[in-house]
């Protein structure tokens, strides 16, 4: 079946959907402002950092919480992108969406978990005077929320390959399929970052954060890249306007 | 919904090509190993002393007999390969099981290894060198685990008489050399080198 008969979608919806898929790398565009305006890249603060280190990054002044808040934004707007990959899958698998599904609520959570260890980063900022052991236990928080919740995300990325690999309708292209499985499994080991506060394996340290970074990032713009070559470059025009339907 | 390995078959038959999004995740996964292994020897490098000291306690003879029984595996996976291509499903079948044979005796050795080093005090965090020993063996040993879901879904089908796709095949063979071949630079890096 050919891409216009299977994305067969009014002028608006569209452009609403090629929205989706540039949202992919606009998210990760702002979110990587956001953090280095905030400072929190690309030296992020570590488990070994002490308590006067975590205190003074997070009493930096309004850029701190201002670059976080941003970051949280950007995070958040990854969300289009979730409903994107949603439509052209749902499309793919037709009858019984059922991975479309899965992609949709394991999405939709890693999202949360991304966004919201960020707030708790920019509220840590917002009233810097606390007791420090308070602010020490915000950062950790935040940081180990941000890294760990890896189940959602892997779940993500595995229903996609498999929908991609799968089915007979194929909208995203068959490699993105095996590059989701990649992107899986670069973030299979970054729960044992709760063993160590040093070395290697701590959370801000390249096999953790910046392979995770990295990876998420990749994946980001390559989604957006489905989402984007998914859209027939006509449509068909068998689609029901308004005017057509009054 | 129809299996991984049906859908895929039933593509391969229509599109026998080379899978290159397979060669993709072959190069990042390696990429991503050499990004650990790279990591390790920097280490190993800042810490040489303690990395000889730790390594003295691997059991080098289990490490080498889990990297002649990968050996045979991946020698019993081209034959299977060769089978599946001239037909010869009892073949397949058979060098299939070997395969998976092997698969389990690596894991049980694996497992055997684990438990003699944590009884031996040697856990995830008792030192840079074991961190490393255990992670890299752990995520290893994933990727064995995810290759024998991989034969035995092969095996399934040829066991059923389902024509496969030699890009299916080729594939899932192409996975588990590559999981060999990890295996040899782990077994070199951590076991042998480590210890030199």
């Amino acid at each position: 079946m050919r891409k216009e008969q299977l994305i067969n979608i009014n002028p608006a919806a569209r452009r609403t959907l090629r929205l989706c898929g540039w949202f992919g790398p606009i998210s990760i565009g702002i979110c990587l402002v956001g953090l280095v305006v905030a400072g929190a890249l690309p030296f992020p603060l570590g488990p070994d950092n002490t308590q006067e280190e975590v205190v003074a990054f997070y009493s930096g002044g309004t850029h701190v919480v201002m670059g976080l808040a941003v970051a949280s934004v950007g995070l958040g707007l990854m969300a289009l992108l979730i409903a994107g990959i949603t439509f052209v899958m749902w499309k793919s698998e037709g009858d019984a969406p059922i991975l479309t599904l899965i992609q949709l609520v394991t999405g939709t959570i890693t999202v949360a978990c991304l966004m919201f260890p960020i707030m708790i980063m920019a509220i840590a900022a917002f009233r810097p005077g606390r007791f420090g052991e308070l602010t020490v236990l915000m950062n950790d928080i935040s940081w180990l929320l941000f890294i760990t919740p890896i189940a959602p995300f892997i779940a993500q990325d595995i229903s996609i390959a498999i929908a991609i690999l799968t089915t007979e309708r194929e909208l995203f292209p068959r490699w993105l399929g095996y590059f989701n499985l990649w992107v899986g499994f670069t973030f299979t080991f970054d729960i044992i970052t709760y063993a160590f506060r040093e070395g290697p394996f701590a959370w801000n340290k390249l096999l953790i954060l910046w392979l995770a970074f990295l990876s998420y990032s990749l994946w980001a713009f390559a989604m957006g890249y489905g989402v984007l070559k998914a859209i027939p470059a006509q449509a068909s025009g068998n689609y029901v306007t308004l005017e057509d339907a009054g | 919904m129809t299996s991984f390995a049906q859908n895929s078959r039933d593509k391969g038959a229509l599109n026998d090509k080379p899978d290159w999004g397979m060669w993709l995740f072959i190069l990042l996964d390696m990429t991503t190993f050499g990004l650990f292994f790279a990591v390790f020897l920097w280490e190993m490098s800042n810490h040489r002393d303690s990395f000889n000291a730790d390594a003295a306690h691997l059991m080098i003879p289990l490490g080498l007999i889990n990297t002649l029984v990968l050996l045979t595996s991946s020698y019993a996976v081209v034959l299977a390969v060769h089978a599946g291509k001239a037909r010869d499903t009892g073949s397949a079948a058979r060098h299939l099981r070997l395969a998976l044979g092997a698969a389990g005796l690596f894991f049980t050795i694996k497992m055997t290894e684990y438990t003699l080093e944590v009884r031996g005090g040697h856990t995830l965090t008792s030192s840079p060198f074991f961190s490393f020993y255990f992670i890299l063996t752990g995520i290893h040993l994933l990727h064995i685990c995810i290759g024998t879901i991989l034969l035995s879904n092969w095996r399934n089908d040829v066991i059923r008489g389902k024509k496969v796709a030699e890009r299916w095949m080729e594939s899932v063979a192409a996975y588990w050399h590559m999981v060999d071949l990890l295996w040899l630079v782990i077994y070199s890096l951590v076991y042998i080198g480590s210890n030199a």
